[in-house]
């Protein structure tokens, strides 16, 4: 058999048996056939990694799949970029439908069980198709399915705090849909029935106009599918309001699938774009990373934190492919490869390290009852697995050396310096710019997940009755630890994926090797410890309380994550409105020194006050102007159309 | 032959380290009309802690034990690979900015994790203004080291050292200059921290190592003594590189060779001890504005350059 047939017949399989295991979760809500249900998931999910896999590995031409004749165009295929976003669903589907063995089944008393398996199945279809469609038809149908069971999944619980964002997640996300298909159709000209290729060919002869208005419309529909700014407003509503392992698909791979859909339209469809374009790219991405950093900072929910993280990161990602669109239309040819690189690379880490924080995130919630992180701590001592998964999750996400995220930031940066100069001025600013904007982000991200590891795990727990006397099941464990590992490694092991990833296999940016990084690392580590030994042995030590100036001190008198951010929240005032109101209610009312405080802190994000409610007030107002048309009057309404009717002659004749 | 030579520079730092500790001390006393502690106390002040036994807080958990190692590990790790006593090395690759900033990042955030992991108010206090100070200094880092990078054109630390040259390129200067704001940052020093105390409201870096004793707090304060000394030579290196050991060098300047680096650290080390003895601490909630300073430094830096490559 030769390999691209067996490819071939893993992929069927993995399609197929990927919506049988969903349908077959349907039949009963018992346990038994639950289960059957997810293994016959976890099958096709196998499938699916190993013909992506060794698509990838082989480094095989396009394989197109699925030939048919018929009128109505479902083609398949398989190339480069298509297969790396293939494996990346496949993969993190495959590690939450596993996590889901025992997740879903402590969530028994808040969701449908046997609904909810359907719909992950539906949503993990959805992006498998995404993916591998080569007709816009085709590309938007899978991308209803994936976003219309994104949307029943994030009101999977029923309760009334989901429905309000999950409705305003359905109503941003086909606002994005129809910009994208309308995008295609100026494409195309109308024509609906052509695959990407033929869209390509057909986009070269078109008006400048029209392929900026395209283009404009695709980067909205893929830009707020990804949470870009100023069209996020929905992602951290949305995303962590679905059960865990969902989030974990949500920010870990839906974004990845629009940040996919935009690469394909921008390197197979349109041709090369004018320079401001590149700009616009650039300087939207910026800000939705800088946006999404600050308020993960300050944001106290667990799920938000790494909500806002997300658009922190796909906004770097998205400015990335701006220097690349800048870069191609500047022909720095070296800027073009470095960047791209750089782009796959930092979707693949990310696809690892925020699905593994997003399960990290569930499993706390269901220790603590809570997503609150103030409620939160003590994680690591009892955990200690767990807790160092969490660890590795952690600092991949803050991009620390030799994690995978910092190599592929390592690789924009040194981009950049490199070729800084050669372009034009307007360019070289930007650039510079970038930078800036990048050491900024990188710090604050650092601060960031510092803060939701350290507050959130260590010390002493800050809820009495929370369950974190053991390491949770060995299914929620593995998917975690497998995930932090392979985040982690990720950078030791970037230069052969760097080779696989790339177009070029000659051309291998690092300058270093960041498996020896690790090994020195870790070498010196080992040397420390050695150092230690040396003075005196381990055991020399004992345990005693914190040193407390000699008045016992308690949970509740350590550090909050809100405190621990307060220096954030002062230098950034002026961006981050926080609204800080302490009250001092007296306890004896004739001494006005016994006093109890209690803190209320409120954020207004400068978006809502000055992009949506103006926004929703403007459309309220047109919408009750309009209103006054419908007066019951039926004589008003036959003038209505009436002049109509004459505006229209006029305009056609 | 090129290994050895990062060996020989990774055991003259390590030597040196304490002295730089212990002169700071010294120079400062003086200047401020006191005997002073004989320089060479941090020596024993380490030998002493490593013997002594701990006492760990029940509150803490396995990332307390792991902190002083990654912390020291990250100290040594700069000492291999920055050009503090020779230039051209084995490793020079690694002496890439980018990693430079984020291994300091990765000790400074353990640090923090072991300032946390106290329970208590103190250690949070200290842990969250180490961090702020930490992820604001970030912009500026790259800024600076994109300049120098810029102008020496590779972005390794060595290359910088070697190739630049403050005469024929003054238009680093306020990098520099940038650096040595950052430096201080970095080092918990005046004016944004003070390391000499043990009071609540202006302590930084203190408060997050407060639970530790013995061994582990020998570790910690080595790691601060090494980044004292590295930021220190390197400083002295970029702005002057002297009596730095090259592939070709003979057995002359290896010989000569700790004598200038002790050289370089009495030097530095007098300039730092004038400095906090001339300035006041800052108040906390100020620090940005110093920060804001080194950045617009770092920013004129990299718009000087710019300037230099358009004329």
């Amino acid at each position: 058999m030769s390999t691209e047939l067996f490819i071939r017949i893993c992929i069927y399989i993995c399609l197929v048996l990927t919506l049988s295991g969903g349908v077959f979760a349907l039949f009963s809500k018992k346990d038994f056939i639950q289960r059957i249900a997810q293994i016959i998931m976890l099958t096709a999910l196998v499938c699916g990694i190993l013909a992506s896999g060794i698509f990838l590995v082989k480094d095989l031409p396009v394989l197109s799949l699925l030939v048919t004749d018929f009128s109505f165009p479902g083609t398949f295929m398989m190339d480069k970029l298509s297969a790396i976003f293939f494996f990346l669903v496949n993969t993190v589907g495959f590690l939450t439908v596993l996590y889901g063995f025992r997740y879903i089944f402590n969530e028994k008393s808040h969701y449908n069980i046997s609904y909810l398996q359907f719909l992950s199945a539906l949503f993990i279809l959805g992006m498998q198709m995404v993916v591998l469609s080569t007709t816009p038809l085709f590309f938007i149908f899978a991308w209803e399915i994936m976003s219309f069971s994104s949307f029943l999944l994030v009101m999977a619980d029923l309760k009334i705090q989901s429905v309000r964002p999950a409705l305003f997640y359905l109503i941003m996300t086909h606002l994005g849909a129809s910009a994208i298909l309308a995008g295609f159709l100026l494409l195309s000209k109308g024509v609906f029935n052509l695959n990407f290729n033929q869209l390509g060919l057909s986009a070269s002869g078109l008006p400048a106009k029209t392929i900026l208005t395209a283009f404009l419309l695709f980067f909205f529909g893929f830009g707020s599918k990804a949470g870009l700014f100023p069209f996020h407003g929905w992602l951290p509503e949305a995303h962590p309001q679905a059960p865990s392992h969902i989030s974990a698909l949500m920010s870990g791979i839906m974004l990845k699938v629009a940040v996919y859909g935009f690469l394909r339209v921008i390197l197979y469809m349109l041709p090369i774009l004018p320079l401001w374009v590149g700009f616009l790219v650039v300087i939207v991405g910026l800000f939705s990373a800088i946006f999404g950093v600050f308020y993960s900072v300050i944001e106290t929910d667990i799920k938000r934190i790494l909500a806002f993280s997300s658009i922190e990161n796909l906004g770097l990602i998205f400015s990335i492919i701006g220097i690349y669109l800048i870069a191609q239309n500047q022909q720095m040819v070296l800027l073009a490869q470095f960047s791209m690189i750089a782009v796959l690379y930092q979707s693949i880490s990310h696809a690892f390290f925020k699905s593994g924080l997003f399960l990290v995130a569930g499993i706390a919630g269901q220790a603590f009852h809570t997503r609150n992180i103030e409620k939160m701590g003590g994680m690591a001592r009892k955990m200690r697995i767990f807790s160092f998964a969490a660890l590795l999750l952690s600092l991949t996400a803050a991009a620390l050396p030799p994690s995978g995220a910092f190599v592929g930031e390592w690789l924009v940066i040194q981009s950049i310096i490199n070729t800084v100069f050669s372009g034009i001025f307007s360019v070289k600013i930007l650039l510079l710019g970038t930078l800036i904007s990048f050491g900024l982000v990188a710090g604050i991200a650092v601060f960031s997940m510092v803060r939701f590891f350290g507050i959130g795990f260590l010390a002493e727990s800050r809820s009495p009755n929370a369950e974190i006397s053991h390491e949770p099941g060995v299914e929620m464990l593995f998917p975690v630890a497998f995930l932090s590992f392979v985040a982690f490694l990720l950078g030791a092991f970037s230069k052969p994926i760097i080779d696989i990833i790339g177009e070029d296999s000659s051309f291998i940016p690092l300058t270093f090797n960041p498996m020896i990084l690790l090994v020195i690392l870790l070498g010196l580590f080992l040397f420390a410890l050695l150092f230690r030994r040396s003075g005196s042995t381990m055991k020399n030590e004992r345990l005693y309380h914190t040193w407390d100036c000699g008045q016992p001190i308690n949970a509740s008198m350590e550090y909050t994550a809100t405190t621990f951010s307060a220096p954030i929240r002062f230098f950034f005032r002026t961006i981050l409105r926080a609204n800080k109101k302490i009250t001092a209610y007296p306890i004896i009312d004739t001494n006005p020194w016994l006093v109890k405080k209690s803190i209320h802190l409120e954020i207004n994000p400068i978006w809502d006050q000055y992009f949506y409610n103006p926004l929703v007030c403007s459309i309220t107002f047109l919408s009750s102007t309009v209103r006054r048309l419908q007066n019951g009057n039926i004589q008003f309404y036959i003038t209505l159309i009436l002049i109509s009717l004459v505006i229209t002659a006029i305009v056609t004749l | 032959m090129n290994f050895f030579v990062s060996i020989y520079q990774f055991i003259l730092i390590l030597l040196i380290a304490p002295f730089a500790a212990g002169i700071v001390k010294f120079f400062k006393a003086r200047l401020q009309g006191r005997k002073g502690a004989s320089p060479i106390l941090p020596y024993f002040t380490i030998l002493t802690l490593m013997k002594k036994q701990m006492v760990i807080s029940k509150s803490t958990s396995w990332v307390f034990r792991l902190a002083p190692f990654v912390v020291l590990g990250t100290s040594l790790f700069m000492v291999l690979i920055l050009p503090l006593v020779s230039i051209d090395r084995y490793l020079s690759a690694y002496s890439n900015f980018v990693i430079i900033a984020g291994i300091l990042m990765l000790g400074t955030i353990f640090l923090i994790f072991g300032g946390l992991e106290s329970a208590s108010a103190f250690g949070g206090m200290g842990s969250s203004r180490e961090m702020t100070i930490a992820s604001l200094v970030e912009p500026t880092m790259i800024l600076i080291f994109g300049a120098l990078a810029l102008n020496s054109g590779s972005s390794e630390i060595s290359r910088m050292v070697s190739d630049l040259n403050i005469t024929t390129q003054p238009f680093i200067i306020p990098s520099l200059l940038a650096l040595v704001l950052l430096a201080l940052a970095e080092n918990a020093r005046y004016p944004v921290d003070n390391p000499a105390t043990h009071l609540e409201l202006t302590m930084v870096h203190e408060a997050m190592i407060l639970e530790y004793s013995g061994p582990f707090l020998a570790l910690i304060e080595y790691a601060s003594f090494l980044k004292l000394t590295l930021f220190s030579v390197l400083l002295m290196n970029l702005i002057y590189p002297i009596g730095l050991l090259e592939s070709s060098s003979d057995l002359l300047s290896y010989l000569l060779s700790p004598l200038f680096l002790i050289a370089k650290v009495i030097v530095m080390m007098f300039l730092l001890a004038f400095l906090e003895s001339s300035i006041v601490k800052m108040r906390f909630y100020r620090v940005h504005e110093f920060l804001a300073v080194a950045f617009f430094l770092s920013l004129g830096g990299i718009f000087l350059t710019l300037v230099n490559t358009i004329l």
